[in-house]
């Protein structure tokens, strides 16, 4: 699996472009971190590589082909989208909400197969929500539900995820604990491309980086190589210190000087 | 599926069989239920009580049974493409398009024929102005819900025009009437086009069933997963407005059964309309045979249907309501 944007320019309506010439690459087992201040196009990037928002310019290759070339259920069983917000309207079960997943697979007038039930409950195993399997979705917590959708993606079939600022609304120990999985997948041969606000998470478990400002690329590149107090600053405007700890883990601080408020 | 969900969605389809026998044996006209019970099985063809049920009776509760069945399974599913626990039938101007024509051919004519006719071609423009108008905007939920909200303004006044235009002493009365919704037009020869658009609506809606939990996701993550969202949302509102248009033009303005019954039945078998479905029906079927029995025998003279239905489903909406914010935290 690779998944590779070329040079995309992408511009809502006849609007400024929110990306320009933004070249990105993804293979399987990579997760890769895209980091950036708001607004910086993070989740119209994430839109032209699921193949939902064609670009204006440029073009997302998937294993040699044209994105925009494959049928949209072909191109669904190969890239999965978690969406930041996920606010169900009902209250599907677990189960329910991952068998939607086989929609690529499930013909107009007919019902998830037995086939589709296995890939339900093998993408459920593998994310670890068997138990909550009949639980509604609307009474999970946000960790378990990210946990959903991605298992959503997995039935799909996909080999790439996309993620859209999965951990905004966890605490640290769910973060972690989203992470393992998603890096236990990666290591089976999943790649992940996480839209995010946390450069410390990327230290911790990217792959890959990439920092967008303005709708371009300012750098990419290994984690420990890319993330440093410079990126920062042009990222984010502000002022970073990159701190080693005595073990060797690394963390991302800002610098609050002493003429700031407080 | 789990065991509990079912049983519940078992119980629910055997109800209107069951209401349907006891509706047959009870009316106006003739003795207790023994009578009719030995006049429904009697082979005596000149048996008075006999006829009537085979007559009367009969075709009366199959259209009860199929204006409650398609006024609530196009209720839950409008529910559900909406993405809204809170519409129901009349959100896309449909009935309002039914109800102006109607009282333009009680103005015109007022045979029977006439009046189902018109209400039926007349829902059925309006839902064509509704889709025509929110295709060209993009045909996202939101959208055809204002679009569906003015078309229904619109009838609402033409409606209003006619009612000033109508004699105040014979027409307007049947005119007001007809709009309170009831079954007493209900024959064999109204029940059969009835009975073929319920079957066209209803069989699109279950074949599609499982697809219709993809239209409650928003645009772009059903996008995601490959579905072209548009298609399948235009032909299930064409569906849901075929089975709304031939249920008003039968029997009037009947209100709540489309937004209270979805929710009783979403809470008994849960959201996935492949269960849905057939439970909205199934219950739409049961309470509404159950009132219009009522509405025809509990007074001397009949009760308009709509009045039932709005006396009873305001408090049980109320009471979902209260439930709905509860389960959100938003009331105590």
């Amino acid at each position: 699996m690779k998944l590779e944007a070329d040079r995309v320019s992408f511009a809502y309506g006849r609007g400024s472009p929110c990306l320009r010439g933004v070249s990105f690459a993804i293979e399987a087992r990579e997760i890769a971190f895209v980091l950036g201040a708001n607004g910086s196009g993070k989740t119209t990037l994430l839109g032209c590589l699921a193949g939902t928002r064609r670009p204006t310019n440029g073009t997302v290759v998937l294993d040699g082909r044209p994105l925009h070339a494959l049928a949209a259920r072909e191109r669904a069983k190969r890239i999965g989208v978690v969406p930041q917000l996920h606010d169900p309207a009902f209250p599907f079960s677990v189960e329910e909400t991952v068998a939607l997943g086989r929609a690529p697979y499930v013909g107009l007038f007919s019902q998830p197969s037995r086939e589709d039930r296995l890939a339900v409950e093998r993408a459920l195993d593998a994310v670890g929500l068997t138990a909550l399997r009949r639980r509604s979705t609307m009474r999970l917590s946000g960790g378990e539900r990210q946990l959903v959708w991605i298992a959503r993606g997995l039935a799909q079939g996909a080999s790439c995820l996309l993620l859209d600022e999965p951990t905004a609304h966890l605490d640290p120990q769910h973060e972690h604990a989203l992470f393992a999985v998603v890096r236990r997948l990666a290591a089976d041969g999943a790649a992940f491309v996480v839209a995010s606000h946390h450069p410390g998470s990327a230290l911790l478990y990217a792959t890959h980086v990439t920092f967008l400002k303005g709708g371009a690329v300012l750098r990419s590149g290994l984690p420990e190589k890319t993330i440093t107090a410079n990126a920062l600053r042009e990222t984010y405007g502000m002022e970073f210190v990159v701190v080693t700890g005595q073990e060797g883990e690394r963390a991302v601080v800002p610098r609050i000087s002493s003429a700031d408020p407080r | 599926m789990s065991a509990p969900k079912r049983r519940a969605l078992w119980m629910l389809c055997a109800l209107p069989v069951g209401l349907l026998f006891l509706a047959l044996l009870v009316g106006r006209y003739g003795g207790g239920v023994g009578d009719a019970l030995r006049a429904l099985f009697s082979t005596d063809t000149s048996d008075v009580l006999h006829s009537l049920i085979l007559r009367v009776r009969l075709p009366r509760a199959l259209a009860a049974l199929l204006v409650g069945a398609n006024l609530a399974a196009s209720g839950a599913v409008l529910q559900g493409l909406f993405r809204n626990p809170l519409v129901d039938a009349r959100i896309l101007g449909v009935s309002s398009g039914a109800a102006f024509g109607a009282s333009l051919a009680i103005l015109l004519s007022g045979s029977a024929l006439a009046v189902q006719t018109g209400a039926f071609a007349f829902a059925l423009l309006a839902m064509a102005c509704v889709l025509a108008i929110g295709w060209r905007m993009g045909a996202a939920p939101l959208v055809l819900l204002l679009v569906g909200i003015a078309v229904s303004a619109l009838f609402d006044a033409l409606l209003g025009l006619v009612k000033v235009v109508a004699d105040p002493l014979s027409k307007l009365p049947s005119i007001t009437y007809w709009l309170l919704g009831g079954l007493s037009g209900a024959s064999w020869s109204t029940l059969a086009p009835l009975a073929a658009l319920s079957v066209l609506g209803l069989g699109f809606l279950v074949l599609v069933r499982w697809r219709l939990n993809l239209l409650t996701l928003g645009d772009d993550e059903a996008a995601s997963l490959g579905v072209r969202v548009r298609p399948l949302r235009a032909a299930t509102v064409v569906a849901a407005s075929v089975l709304i248009a031939a249920s008003v033009s039968q029997a009037g303005m009947i209100g709540w059964i489309g937004l209270v019954v979805p929710h009783v039945a979403r809470a008994w078998v849960g959201p996935d309309h492949a269960r849905l479905l057939p439970a909205s029906a199934a219950l739409g079927a049961a309470v509404l045979l159950a009132l219009d029995t009522v509405a025809r025998t509990a007074l001397p003279s009949e009760i308009p249907l709509g009045i039932l239905t709005g006396l009873l489903g305001v408090p049980a909406f109320l009471f979902l309501l209260v439930g709905y914010l509860r389960a959100r935290g938003a009331a105590r």
